[in-house]
């Protein structure tokens, strides 16, 4: 098969940093950029000019760059990638920086998401987000993201009798995952009757079905085996990763997702299945699009995430599938591009054993996917990758 | 046929080359990535596959006026549209005719109104007329 990537054998992912989540800031998003990669240079005890390479994904960072960043960190690095993926930006930027390592094109990579929010600029993003939402989707409501997946929920929701309970318990259950963790914006306890009267935003969705737009980083290193060792930093390897972008063009409503094309090849590229992931982080922009990647990554059948929710455990500490164990964007918050990140940042602190809030007993493995842009009706895309405890 | 009732009716970008038509507009045929796109008749003629209500909007005029709908409506003729929607479509799969009215910043939008209504709609209607239709 001539798809099949090469291994990234011989790659740590490295030094998990979160910088807390605020509803509003001030600040600018290179604030927030700034100051993860301020902490991973702390926490993995280098200098700033070991840091040869830079990821970086954010949308507030307009109309600046990564380039830019170059200079207000005065860094002179021989890589550099901007991620406009979003949701998806996380792991694909773990993807690059791992093939920049194992190509030496870099020996540390710093991969950042990170985004502010001041009042009304949510509303700016959204308003002016892609050509074709601008022409065809704002002016209908102005509803912005919960617009597109209110009308995604409720094809769900008809197509495969998915009910809101269904949905309120993946949400209660992350509520409880954020207890634990203290950089959540939203930790009170939740309970399935609160979740189901809460106030309508865009039917089926209601007010705890959607994120909190909010200002915060996420990040991680990326680095050789060798030299996670040698730095002595706890590290995770990665057995797989995947991405696809505009899967499915002739499906009229978005029921699944790109991993369904290429979770065969995750798992066989990893050389395990569902069943020996510890836990997973799926990207939960809206409850349904996490269960679209519970069935289109194997934990389920497609149609089937409602099932499945019923039936298992989704809390850190249940004995079921621990999923979105810190809480995940529902219940930590959307820091814009962190939110591709946050995901990928947990499944790391997990199978090192260096979590904040609630640890997954003997996580070895993590899988982590990521979710992206909705440029129309639909999020384009698609990724996700399965890491594992670097022994 | 009643659908191709030229007042009222839906134009939409269409490839010379292989007939694709577009939406939302673009600068290239989707498919052959060919250039001549002309804006034409349609088959206005839809499915409803999803409609929501709207309960918050980011925007003044839209938040004076809540709850508002809106629909996903995939046409006949292809393509899948956002549109404001009519109070009386609301049964998924619900047929409906899919139409361009001015909005009050003048604006050409879309909107669906059930198939079965379509009688008598000659002259411009507003957005807010359409979506009462019965």
């Amino acid at each position: 098969m001539g798809t099949t990537s090469r291994s990234y054998d011989g790659v740590a992912v490295t030094v998990p940093i979160t910088i807390p989540y605020a509803r509003y800031s001030e600040r600018g998003a290179a604030w927030f950029i700034g100051s993860a990669l301020a902490e991973m240079i702390n926490a993995a005890s280098i200098d700033k000019a070991d840091i040869d390479g830079l990821a970086v994904s954010s949308f507030t960072l307009a109309p600046d760059s990564v380039v830019a960043l170059t200079e207000h960190f005065s860094m002179s690095p021989r890589w550099l990638e901007h991620l406009p993926m979003g949701g998806a930006s996380g792991v694909i930027a773990m993807r690059r920086a791992a093939r920049a390592v194992q190509a030496a094109d870099a020996k540390i990579v710093a991969c950042i998401g990170g985004d502010t929010c001041h009042s009304g600029s949510f509303r700016q993003l959204v308003a002016n987000f892609s050509r074709f939402s601008k022409d065809a989707v704002y002016p209908y409501g102005a509803g912005g993201p919960n617009s597109v997946f209110a009308l995604i929920t409720q094809r769900y929701m008809d197509e495969y009798g998915a009910t809101r309970e269904d949905f309120g318990r993946l949400c209660v259950a992350q509520r409880t995952n954020a207890q634990q963790f203290p950089h959540a914006l939203f930790r009170k306890p939740l309970s399935l009757d609160e979740y189901l009267n809460a106030r309508p935003i865009a039917e089926p969705l209601h007010l705890f079905d959607c994120v909190m737009p909010c200002a915060g980083a996420d990040s991680f290193l990326v680095m050789s085996v060798d030299l996670a060792r040698s730095l002595s930093l706890p590290y995770a390897t990665i057995l797989s990763a995947v991405e696809r972008h505009n899967a499915y063009v002739d499906d009229a409503v978005q029921l699944r997702g790109g991993w369904a094309i290429d979770s065969d090849q995750l798992y066989a590229s990893a050389g395990l299945g569902p069943e020996g992931i510890d836990c997973i982080e799926t990207y939960d922009d809206y409850p349904v699009i996490s269960m679209l990647q519970l069935e289109d990554l194997g934990f389920c059948r497609k149609g089937e995430a409602a099932q499945f929710v019923r039936n298992t455990p989704l809390t850190y500490d249940g004995g079921g599938l621990p999923h979105n164990t810190s809480g995940g964007q529902l219940s930590v918050g959307q820091a814009g591009s962190a939110g591709g990140f946050l995901g990928l940042v947990e499944g790391l602190r997990q199978v090192t054993g260096q979590t904040l809030g609630g640890q997954v007993e003997g996580a070895q493995t993590a899988l982590v996917s990521g979710f992206g842009m909705v440029n129309y009706d639909r999020g384009l895309s698609a990724a996700a990758t399965i890491i594992q405890q670097g022994k | 046929m009643n659908h191709m009732a030229p007042a009222g009716g839906l134009k939409l970008q269409v490839c010379e080359d292989c007939n694709t038509v577009q939406y939302p507009p673009r600068e290239l045929c989707k498919q052959c990535l060919g250039p001549k796109l002309t804006w034409a008749e349609v088959d206005a003629g839809g499915t409803m596959l999803a409609c929501t209500t709207l309960f918050t909007s980011l925007e003044p005029y839209f938040r004076e006026r809540l709850p508002w709908r809106i629909a996903t409506v995939k046409l006949d003729c292809g393509p899948v549209l956002m549109t404001h929607i009519a109070a009386s479509c609301h049964r998924r799969d619900a047929r409906v005719r899919v139409m361009f009215a001015r909005d009050d910043g003048g604006s050409a939008v879309l909107v669906a109104v059930p198939e079965s209504a379509t009688d008598g709609i000659g002259e411009e209607r507003s957005v807010v007329e359409l979506m009462a239709l019965e």
